[in-house]
């Protein structure tokens, strides 16, 4: 066992470093739209990974990720913002006083921007731990609400309606895989330890679990506060890549993306939830193809503005008649699983 | 005398207008094996549901090696050590056989989040010992060849054993069976019988078990309690307990005592 983790170990290393080479040679050679399209990805890995912590793995239907990913995004800027650029974006009203006057570096600002979002995940969480199923449903759903209309009405902290811009684009193929990796690496080292085995055991059968010694309440806020973390610094994230935050980009669609992200993917697998976002995302990039004329040479077909939604509608629709379980199920990859195709050999064992 | 391990004292039941126990008492020494028989619908699985802290009794004292149960939670009481199996089998049915083995580890584990996510050395050993204990679990069952199946897929005998295997994962000292043989024909049943015997010997367990196998019951207790609407009618081991008439009229109907 020690000798085959030690491989494991090698092939996640060498692996991380091929990822480094591709991301070092896009850095170098690839336009604004890639490194644009890089970052999104990424940003959104980091979002439907850690979203996935709490809807897959512990079965828990939570429609609140926006909340955070709001939380994230205003802190972050706020605090990246300059004295003399706050003060020139409030025009309505002035920021309040400690805001107004801090500055920090945009690496303090992100993390500023996670542990804001689990403050907010701690405090929620006791009222939100205490129902399951639709009542939890409805209760994240209104507290992603609250939110949204807090950064849309407090015109003295959010800028209201108005919003921020002219955040400097911080936010880089370093910055946004580093996080990226980072989540994958936490959720995937989570669920692969008692914590995880335990948040499973809850959405499969909590009565079972409780009687085995588990504590749902501990285990659940545990999965929410480090989901809500990834969240918020996600957040900051695409805060600094678009510039331009306003309350109108953290609605509940962002929170419907995500979803549609993991149940693609399939509930509670991680690498699911990192295949969908690739798929999601740039997919959404080369269907852009049928919204522009296409000439086909005997005949020309215009644009329709819009199309790409339909199609997307009708992937999704196919998905859940022929993989009602997402494309990879519970499914994970694993070097053990590599090793075995590569060999020939069946699974299990 | 060594006091009982449990003790039930005069508890009382109800829900709403019904009386589903009244006046039970029990105790149980350590390292007893004790059947706990009746009618469907006497009351047995509310004992055990009040035993694990599922149900709060109306009235009425638990205590375990000294420690009063009353107003614990389930995973409290699971930590003090009471395990239990289920009558409709609950497992984890998506996880691996291995992985149900490896949940209740985590009840006990003193492991904090960072040290499993920095995977320091000790959340290594912490895992190889945790892993050790149910390999040794799965093997003493026989399950360990179907350890990376989920289990969902085992035929239903063997998640009846793979229950037993999760429960005594939770280490406990006393171990609560709802219905371990229902569903099993004669050879599984015998099998059973010599399992839970081992397990007993091997793990110092005490045993309380419900169960409407009347042979298997006979021959594996050392005590029975009938239960009958809520109300204990006999008590003894189980030559007395079979002669019993009021007994016999609690199954049989009220004439077959006459």
């Amino acid at each position: 066992m020690d000798k085959s983790s030690w491989w494991h170990r090698l092939c996640t290393f060498l692996s991380l470093g091929l990822l480094f080479l591709l991301l070092l040679a896009a850095h170098y050679w690839a336009g604004d739209y890639y490194l644009r399209l890089l970052n999104t990805t990424a940003v959104f890995i980091t979002m439907a990974v850690s979203y996935n912590l709490i809807n897959g793995i512990c079965g828990q239907l939570h429609l609140g990720p926006n909340a955070f990913v709001t939380l994230g995004a205003y802190t972050a800027a706020l605090l990246t913002l300059t004295p003399a650029e706050k003060q020139a974006s409030f025009l309505i009203a002035p920021l309040v006083w400690p805001l107004s006057d801090l500055a920090l570096p945009f690496p303090l600002a992100l993390l500023a921007g996670g542990l804001v979002a689990v403050l907010f995940a701690y405090l929620t969480g006791f009222p939100v731990l205490r129902v399951r199923g639709d009542y939890l449903a409805i209760v994240t759903l209104g507290f992603g609400e609250v939110i949204r209309v807090l950064a849309n009405n407090l015109q003295t902290v959010t800028n209201g309606p108005m919003g921020l811009k002219g955040l400097t684009p911080y936010t880089n193929l370093w910055w946004s895989w580093g996080v990226a990796v980072l989540t994958v690496a936490t959720v995937m080292g989570l669920k692969k330890s008692g914590f995880g085995r335990a948040m499973q055991a809850i959405r499969a059968d909590e009565t079972a679990a409780r009687a085995m010694g588990i504590e749902p309440f501990r285990h659940l806020l545990l999965a929410f506060l480090v989901s809500a973390f990834f969240l918020g610094v996600a957040g900051g994230l695409l805060a600094h890549l678009i510039t331009t935050i306003s309350p109108t980009l953290f609605t509940f669609f962002l929170t419907f993306n995500l979803l549609i992200i993991i149940v693609l993917g399939g509930l509670g697998s991680t690498t699911g939830a990192i295949l969908a976002t690739i798929i999601i995302t740039w997919g959404n990039e080369w269907l852009r193809v049928v919204e522009e004329p296409l000439d086909f040479g005997t005949f020309r077909l215009p644009g329709i503005p819009g199309l790409r939604t339909v199609i997307f509608s009708l992937l999704l629709l196919v998905l859940i008649i022929f993989y009602r379980r997402g494309l990879l199920g519970r499914w994970e990859f694993s070097w053990d699983w590599l090793f075995r195709k590569i060999q020939g050999r069946p699974d299990g064992g | 005398m060594q006091p009982p391990l449990l003790s039930i004292k005069a508890v009382q039941m109800t829900f709403g207008g019904l009386m589903a126990l009244n006046n039970f008492s029990l105790e149980v020494a350590a390292g007893e094996l004790h059947g706990l028989i009746g009618p469907n619908g006497a009351g047995k699985t509310t004992v055990f549901n009040i035993l694990t802290g599922f149900y709060r009794p109306t009235e009425g004292e638990l205590s375990f090696a000294g420690t009063a149960l009353n107003g614990l939670s389930p995973p409290a009481i699971s930590r003090l050590g009471i395990a239990r199996t289920f009558q409709n089998i609950r497992l984890f049915e998506e996880l691996s056989v291995l992985e149900n083995v490896l949940v209740p580890f985590q009840g006990r584990s003193r492991l904090s989040f960072w040290q499993a996510i920095l995977r320091t050395p000790g959340f290594w050993r912490e895992e190889r010992w945790v892993r050790d204990r149910a390999w040794e679990l799965l093997t003493r069952l026989d399950l360990a060849h179907h350890a990376m199946e989920p289990a969902g897929s085992l035929p239903y005998g063997q998640q009846r054993r793979l229950e037993i295997a999760r429960a005594l994962a939770a280490a406990p000292r006393l171990l609560l069976l709802d219905e371990p043989a229902a569903g099993l024909n004669p050879q599984e049943t015998a099998a059973l019988m010599a399992l839970l015997q081992d397990l007993r010997r091997h793990y110092g367990l005490t045993i309380l078990l419900i169960e409407h196998n009347m042979k298997f019951v006979m021959h594996i207790c050392e005590r029975l309690t009938v239960l009958d609407h809520g109300l204990i009618i006999a008590q003894g081991a189980p030559a007395e307990v079979r002669r019993d008439p009021r007994v016999i009229r609690a199954y049989l109907g009220a004439d077959a005592g006459a």
